[in-house]
C-alpha cells in the first residue's frame, strides 16, 4: 500500500506531511524534511484528468497566501 | 548570475529596530523555502503522485509545532522585506526623478514640475504599472535579464539590505520617462 503521509520531492529528499488545506479546486501541502525540521516546502497538490499532481506554487505571493492559511489554522490550535 | 538574500531574522529585526518573537538562534533560510516551493521556468517542481497526501503518525504536535515557528518566522521576515523594499523602491525612485527631470526638463520646468506634479503615491503606482507591463519572458526568476545584459542608468547603493533587480530598475526607468513625456505633453 502506497504511504501518502511521505513524499520525495526532485530533490531526492523525503518529506513528511504536516498539512493540507483546501483553496478552490486544489489543496496547500506543508511538507517538513524527514532530517531537518526547518526545513519546510509548501506545493499544491491538483486533480488533472484524473491524475493527481504535486506542483509548485505561482510566485512569492501565493507562498505568503499559503502560510497565512498555515498560521491561520494552526497558529492558535497551538 | 544567482542573487543570494541570505537574511536571518535578527539582521531584519535589528534593521527595523523590531524584537521579533522568534528565536535568534534559528536561522530561518527564506530562499530556501522559496526555491522550493515556488515553480521556476522550467517547470521543474511537477510530480505525479499516487492517491490523495495526508498527515502521518510521524508528525507529532511537535513537529506541527516546529512547522508553525517557521512559518512564523519566514512571513515576518518576508514581511519586513517587503517593507525594506517599498522603502528601498522609492527612495532610489524619488531620487532618480530628480536626476531626470533636471535633464529632461528646464530649469523653471523643473521647478514647476517639482512643486507641483510631485505626488510619492502616484509615483509608486507608476512604477506598478510600469513593473506588470514589462515582458516577463525577458527576465529570470530574479529580475535579472536573461540577455545578460544590467541596467545602468539606475544606481543602486551597494551597501543597501534590498538590491533592486534590473527588471525592477527597468520598470523604474520607464516610469520616470512616461511621467516626464506626460508633463511635457500636458504643458
Amino acid at each position: 500500500m502506497v504511504d501518502n503521509s511521505r513524499v520525495v520531492l526532485e530533490d531526492n529528499i523525503e518529506y513528511l506531511v504536516v498539512d493540507k488545506i483546501k483553496e478552490k479546486d486544489f489543496y496547500y501541502v506543508y511538507l517538513i524534511n524527514n532530517r531537518d525540521d526547518a526545513d519546510l516546502v509548501v506545493r499544491k497538490e491538483k486533480l488533472e484528468k484524473d491524475e493527481r499532481f504535486l506542483v509548485g506554487l505561482d510566485d512569492e505571493e501565493e507562498l505568503e497566501k499559503a502560510l497565512d492559511l498555515f498560521l491561520e489554522k494552526n497558529d492558535k490550535e497551538n | 548570475m544567482q542573487k543570494e538574500l541570505d537574511l536571518t531574522t535578527a539582521n531584519i529585526a535589528r534593521k527595523n529596530g523590531e524584537r521579533s518573537n522568534v528565536s535568534r538562534n534559528v536561522n530561518y533560510d527564506i530562499n530556501r523555502i522559496k526555491n522550493k516551493s515556488i515553480q521556476d521556468s522550467h517547470n521543474s517542481k511537477r510530480q505525479k503522485i499516487n492517491g490523495e497526501l495526508y498527515r502521518g503518525k510521524k508528525v507529532t504536535k511537535m513537529k506541527l509545532k516546529k512547522a508553525v515557528a517557521v512559518a512564523v518566522g519566514v512571513v515576518a521576515v518576508m514581511a519586513s522585506v517587503k517593507g525594506l523594499h517599498h522603502l528601498e523602491v522609492t527612495d532610489t525612485y524619488n531620487r532618480e526623478l530628480n536626476n531626470f527631470v533636471s535633464d529632461e526638463l528646464s530649469y523653471s520646468e523643473s521647478v514647476d514640475f517639482l512643486e507641483n506634479y510631485d505626488q510619492p503615491k502616484e509615483h509608486y503606482e507608476k512604477y506598478i504599472e510600469a513593473l506588470e507591463n514589462l515582458d516577463d519572458t525577458e527576465y529570470n526568476f530574479f529580475g535579472d535579464r536573461k540577455d545578460g545584459t544590467h541596467n545602468e542608468v539606475i544606481k543602486s547603493d551597494p551597501n543597501n539590505l534590498i538590491q533592486l533587480s534590473d527588471k525592477e530598475k527597468d520598470a523604474m526607468v520607464n516610469a520616470l520617462d512616461d511621467e516626464i513625456d506626460e508633463y511635457k505633453r500636458g504643458k
